[in-house]
């Protein structure tokens, strides 16, 4: 039996960091990456699509959604597509689960607490959907199999165990302990909520299939299942992103002018594609007039976005003979280098406006 | 610091060559056209060189390269060498064109320095002076232009040095730097106004329209849902709806196939039963079938033989025309008549019992004069009022007050004595102390005092007056006793008299019997009147009931001849007889219609066995025809009806056999229904698939709970529910469609959302920034001109008065503004930038000069390059100056560009040490 996993796809999810086009474009994109993993189901032959919730949005989803994602199952039929509601899609009154007139190869676990269907002769799919946003028992409490064979889980849940490789501000819906799963008779769990994809020896998590955020590790996507007749599972990661999303750094020390500002970030994003974030770094001259609105007006077609952000750039004044001076400019420094109230990057604009303002750059007051 | 020399190696007009400086004050001087300015600038340069940066140069650095690169190479170089303060010599190289063979090296030690004071790329020696390439040419290197453009502006004075004071040769002053900061934010950020066009209220606008927008696209969806909900729920009914008619239709499709192969295995059995054909008719001998019927039927249900007893109707009818006829009138006493009678015997009654009830005489004479009661009852209380006896009690007090009034007189007439021998021995003593004998009469004095204390206190002692007046209270009170027991006596004389008069005994009880007699008199009157009044009233009730009776009695016929209670009594009793006599009779007439009803039942009677026979013999009759009819042997009637039932019986059970096969056989139609029995077996097969295929798309437990009997009653209801949930769900549908084109993307919103709040953020944090940075630079700017100000002025003041032949005396400088004002010995103010040219250039200087102190303190000593600062100064004035110069190039190092001869011959009169030196420059050759 070979199942293909996936999870968090985060339709119609918003992109916070993109500026209105680039965020269309990346909803655009994960839909696309739907297509792809129902395409890669088909191309490998699956015989079961498993989705382990969160597959888009109950706040946010729009109508057109709904019917795209019947549409998508509905293509895949006679593969039976097993979906299990997580706690961005959760199965409610309202859920588009119960709009959409599913064909008949598709299958939502409504409840919440874990159901059989049986795939094949002595194998048991045990799935389970979240029946609200938040507050969700864990399902493998008290649960054990009620039969013999090979038994699979599949629902979004919290291993414990893995919530230090999530990182903050992950909120553990429906907690689980990994022991729990063999303890409940179950041979796999394909899981879906942690976005750090996680390939344990009693269960999966596959991860994001497409980018959802800056800075994301590992390699994600979706997860063809093979299952032996013992309950041994392999494993066969394939990448289904249809877009890219890099977070890179720019050194700009010794930039002593804004042209160089340009060209060093356009080395650098050379040789990328998709949607670049640059974080701009380093020392640059007092002249330099740095402004990522024209960092991010740079002419390069081959990305689909470059958004710029500052990290910890500072400004090459000579601070230290500055404060010295008996002037207003050198009294202005030692205060606001004096001033403990201030944070550090309240004191680097400060000093680089009243410095730029004595060194009569009116037009270029505004330090980011 | 001090310059030992500068190598023009290529710089403007000069190659190779060194010009050399003193320690304390060099003169250089040279006519137009002797590179004069030319050497100002490699000195500059040579120890500042120039800034090394990509990028385009400034406008300040591209007029000195104009003004002094070399015209006809490419290098351009200059070097210098120079003493710090702590005696490290100093090699600097400053390679203006390349700007890469450039150092500081310590010729001492050969070490490079470069480190030591780089400014951006190169060396920069002014950091050795606490000050660097700009801010050097600000304070210590005078030009003459410069020294122009303070005097050709307004104010230009007060800004220069609010420039130096801003940022030691800088361009701008803090208030400019300030100026900047609000115009960028007037145009970067602008006010919190509803009407501003500015970046803050866009800002702020654009996150207010992105929220509103948020919350409205939410709004959307969650009605979306809410609507999407609504349609889910009506889809659901639907199903429902239709699932309970198939279940019902398919429960309706079962039991009619179950019927109707109950139908086909009924028909079956029938078929067979029958033989496939129609049994014969039963209408054969039906006549002859019915003729026995109706026999039997007559013969079973004749009557019985009629039997008759008692008297017959003749011996009824002679009793009756033997009986009286009825009496007219009362059979009993008529109900007016007797109550009448029971009036007239009450009244009667009554009147008898009155008289019996007349009261007693009771005997009294009322007579004894005109005394009423209340006389008689005073003269009984009068007479029984004991005579009044005086209080010995009384008597003995009043003698003993008597007694103690007597005492006390007597008591006090002693202490009258007494207080009159004192009175006198009083006067004797008086006398013979103002006479014969003081001692005598002293001592007869105080025996006149003891005495007449004596005297006092023995009256004092004796209450005579309260004596007086218990005395005489007691005495009143015995003399009003006396006098009241005289009046009584008297009242009871005059009682027991009036009772002599009215010839009565003075006996109180008597005198109170009297009265109790009188009040029974009158009481017997009052009751005999009562009693003859009522008496009367009885008798009139008497007479009205022996009219009422006579009356009633004559109306029933009996009328009476007078009112005479005898007469009265015997029409009564005459009227009693009547009615008794009349009573007999009526009850012997009322046996006639007894007798009556007896005799037209008995009629009856014997007209009803008359008809039983005729009956009995009609259905002997038929019996016997039937029996001949069914060809029985002739018998008797019993006979011949037994043989009837015998034939009847047989006959019967053939016909009801009959009957049976054509019950069966219209069923059997009935069931085929013009269909043969092939294919009513086969439509029961189709029903039975039909219903199979029903039953597997139906829910089971609907299904189950569907009752066949009742199904196809409800069939028709149920798919008219699910037909109008269908079309609910359908019209639903339909509006969540147009709906959800009105949806908008709530991810878009909140992105919208998260972009203006962006700006909004950048807008505010610009705006701290402004403003912490306005504040710090206006702090900045109070305390850095309060230090430097008075530091001017002192310096100022320390050499104005001699530049100046002592016309100006003093000088101030605004702490706020640095605007400079100088007095002199009259103490009138006046501002700097107006005085004559010549002075204002002098203040200048010497301002040039302090500044020069100020910015460099904690440094290295700051060297003086001047190009020509007197030119505007007359020769007492330039005397001062240069002797100014040459004082203060005790401390520091003076170097003096002149074309002045006057300069020039001070030079060689005053510059005679090696300290000092004179430099002379050669025109330079033109090429």
């Amino acid at each position: 039996m070979r199942l293909l996993h996936f999870a968090d796809l985060h339709l119609d999810t918003p992109f916070r960091w993109a500026p209105a086009e680039v965020a269309r474009a990346r909803r655009r994109a994960l839909r696309a990456t739907l297509t792809r993993i129902c395409g890669l189901a088909a191309d490998l032959r699956a015989d079961v699509l498993c989705c382990g919730g969160d597959l888009f949005e109950q706040d946010r989803f729009t109508p057109d959604t709904a019917e795209f994602l019947r549409l998508t199952f509905a293509r895949l039929a006679p593969l039976r597509v097993f979906l299990a509601p997580g706690n961005h899609d959760w199965f409610g009154p309202e859920s588009l689960y119960r709009q959409a007139e599913w064909s008949p190869n598709v299958h939502v676990f409504t409840h919440a607490r874990l159901m059989a269907v049986e795939l094949d002769d002595g194998l048991t799919l045990w799935g389970a959907g979240h029946r609200a946003p938040a507050n969700t028992r864990g399902f493998l409490d008290g649960f054990h199999v009620d039969r013999g064979g090979v038994h699979l889980a599949l629902f979004h849940g919290s291993e414990h165990g893995e919530l230090v490789f999530q990182g903050e501000g992950k909120i553990p819906h429906a907690p689980f302990r990994a022991e729990q799963i063999r303890v409940a008779g179950l041979h796999h769990a394909l899981l879906g909520h942690f976005h750090v994809p996680r390939d344990a020896a009693t269960h999966t998590y596959p991860g994001n299939p497409d980018p959802l955020a800056f800075g994301e590790t590992g390699e994600r996507g979706a997860v063809l299942v093979t299952v032996a007749g013992d309950g041994s599972v392999t494993r066969e990661w394939h990448r289904v992103a249809t877009s890219v999303v890099r977070d890179v750094p720019v050194d700009l020390t010794g930039v002593t002018h804004s042209g160089q500002v340009a060209d060093q970030v356009a080395d650098v994003v050379a040789e990328l594609s998709g949607v670049v974030r640059v974080t701009l770094s380093g020392e640059v001259g007092p002249d330099v007039d740095l402004r990522l609105g024209d960092v991010a007006a740079l002419t390069v077609p081959h990305l689909d976005a470059l958004l710029p952000r500052l990290g910890q750039v500072r400004v090459s004044y000579d601070i230290d003979r500055l404060k010295d001076e008996p002037t207003v400019r050198g009294q202005f420094v030692q205060d606001v280098l004096g001033d403990s109230q201030l944070s550090e990057d309240q004191r680097r604009r400060v000093l680089v406006t009243g410095l730029r303002a004595l060194d009569g750059r009116g037009d270029e007051l505004e330090v980011h | 610091m001090r310059i030992r020399k500068v190598t023009a190696h290529a710089f403007g007009p000069l190659a190779g060559e060194t010009l050399e400086f003193a320690d304390g004050m060099t003169v250089v001087t040279g006519d137009n056209e002797s590179a004069k300015s030319t050497w100002h600038a490699a000195i500059f340069a040579a120890l500042c060189g120039r800034r090394r940066g990509k990028g385009r140069p400034r406008e300040d650095e591209q007029r000195f390269a104009d003004l002094h690169k070399p015209w006809d190479r490419d290098d351009w170089l200059v070097s210098a060498e120079i003493v710090l303060d702590d005696g490290r010599r100093i090699e600097l190289r400053q390679d203006l064109a390349g700007k890469v063979d450039c150092h500081a090296k310590d010729l001492d030690i050969g070490e490079d320095v470069s480190g030591q004071v780089m400014n951006d790329g190169t060396p920069d020696a002014a950091r050795w002076l606490g000050l660097d390439r700009s801010s050097f040419v600000a304070t210590a290197c005078v030009e003459q232009a410069q020294m122009l453009r303070v005097r050709g502006e307004a104010g230009g004075l007060q800004e220069y040095l609010q420039r130096a004071a801003a940022a030691t040769g800088g361009d701008t002053t803090a208030a400019a730097a300030l100026e900047r900061i609000d115009v960028f934010e007037r145009e970067h950020v602008g006010l919190d106004r509803v009407n501003s066009t500015r970046p803050l209220r866009r800002a702020l606008d654009a996150v207010h329209r992105a929220q509103n927008g948020l919350i409205a696209a939410a709004k959307v969806h969650e009605e979306y849902l809410q609507l999407a909900g609504k349609v889910d729920a009506l889809r659901d009914a639907a199903r429902q709806a239709d699932a309970a008619a198939r279940a019902h239709d398919a429960a309706r499709a079962a039991g009619l196939a179950a019927q109707l192969a109950a139908q086909a295995k009924r028909a079956a059995g029938l078929n067979e039963a029958l033989g496939g054909t129609q049994p014969a008719s039963v209408a054969e001998d039906d006549a002859l079938s019915l003729q026995v019927a109706e026999a039997l039927t007559a013969w079973r249900t004749r009557p019985a033989e009629p039997v008759l007893s008692g008297p017959g109707a003749g011996q009824i009818q002679e009793q009756l025309n033997a009986l009286p006829p009825a009496p007219d009138g009362d059979l009993q006493v008529h109900d007016t008549v007797q109550h009448a009678l029971e009036r007239l015997h009450r009244a009667e009654s009554q009147l008898q019992q009155h008289d019996a009830d007349r009261p007693a005489d009771p005997q009294v004479t009322a007579a004894h004069g005109d005394a009423s009661d209340e006389e008689l009852l005073d003269l009984a209380r009068t007479l029984d009022a004991p005579l009044p006896v005086a209080d010995p009690g009384l008597a003995a007090q009043e003698e003993a007050a008597c007694h103690d009034l007597e005492a006390l007189q007597r008591h006090g007439r002693a202490a009258n004595l007494i207080l009159a021998a004192a009175a006198i021995a009083a006067v004797a003593g008086i006398a013979l102390l103002a006479t014969v004998s003081p001692i005598g009469g002293a001592a007869l004095l105080v025996a006149a005092v003891a005495l007449a204390g004596f005297g006092l206190l023995r009256r004092r002692g004796a209450p005579l007056a309260a004596a007086v007046r218990r005395h005489a209270d007691l005495q009143a009170q015995l003399n009003e006793a006396s006098r009241q027991a005289a009046a009584s006596i008297r009242r009871r004389d005059d009682a027991i008299r009036r009772c002599g008069q009215l010839a009565i005994d003075a006996d109180p009880s008597a005198l109170r019997s009297l009265v109790r007699a009188r009040a029974r008199a009158g009481s017997y009157a009052d009751d005999l009147r009562r009693w003859a009044d009522h008496h009367r009233e009885l008798q009139d009730a008497l007479t009205s009931a022996t009219v009422g009776l006579s009356a009633a009695l004559a109306a029933r016929g009996h009328p009476v001849a007078s009112a005479a209670p005898a007469d009265l009594a015997g029409a009564v009793q005459a009227y009693q007889a009547t009615c008794r006599q009349r009573a007999e009779q009526t009850a012997k007439s009322r046996k006639r219609d007894l007798l009556q009803a007896q005799l037209d039942a008995r009629q009856q009677t014997e007209r009803r066995a008359d008809q039983d026979r005729q009956v009995r013999a009609h259905a002997a009759g038929l019996i016997t025809e039937a029996g001949t009819a069914c060809g029985l042997p002739a018998g008797t009637p019993e006979d011949t009806f037994s043989g009837l039932e015998k034939w009847s019986s047989t006959r019967g059970e053939k016909m009801q056999q009959l009957a049976a096969e054509h019950t069966e056989w219209a069923e059997l139609q009935a069931l085929l229904k013009d269909r043969s029995l092939a294919q009513l077996q086969q439509d029961a097969r189709t029903a039975a698939q039909h219903a199979r295929e029903l039953a597997a798309s139906a829910d089971p437990a609907l299904l189950s709970a569907a009752d066949p009997a009742t199904a196809a009653e409800q069939l028709p209801e149920l798919r008219e529910t699910a037909r109008e949930a269908e079309t609910l769900a359908a019209d639903a549908t339909g509006d969540l469609r147009r709906f959800a084109q009105s949806v908008t993307s709530v991810a878009e919103a909140e992105e919208a959302v998260e972009t203006a709040q962006s700006e909004l953020a950048r807008v505010q944090e610009m705006h701290e920034t402004l403003t912490l940075t306005r504040q710090y630079l206006e702090g900045a700017q109070t305390r850095v001109h309060r230090d430097i100000a008075p530091v001017l002025a002192s310096t100022v003041k320390q050499w104005l008065p001699a530049l100046t032949a002592d016309r100006y005396t003093d000088v101030m400088v605004n702490p706020t503004t640095l605007q400079v004002e100088v007095c002199g010995p009259s103490r009138r103010w006046r501002k700097a930038d107006l005085l004559s040219y010549g002075t204002a250039e002098q203040v200048y200087l010497l301002l040039r000069i302090a500044l020069a102190d100020h910015l460099t303190r904690n440094h290295d000593t700051c060297p003086l390059i001047l190009d020509d600062v007197t030119v505007h100064a007359d020769a007492n004035r330039t005397r001062g100056i240069l002797d100014l110069l040459l004082k203060i190039a005790q401390e520091r190092q003076v170097i003096y560009f002149t074309q002045e001869e006057q300069v020039t011959a001070w030079a060689r009169e005053h510059l005679t040490t090696p300290r000092n030196a004179i430099r002379t420059l050669s025109p330079l050759a033109i090429s």
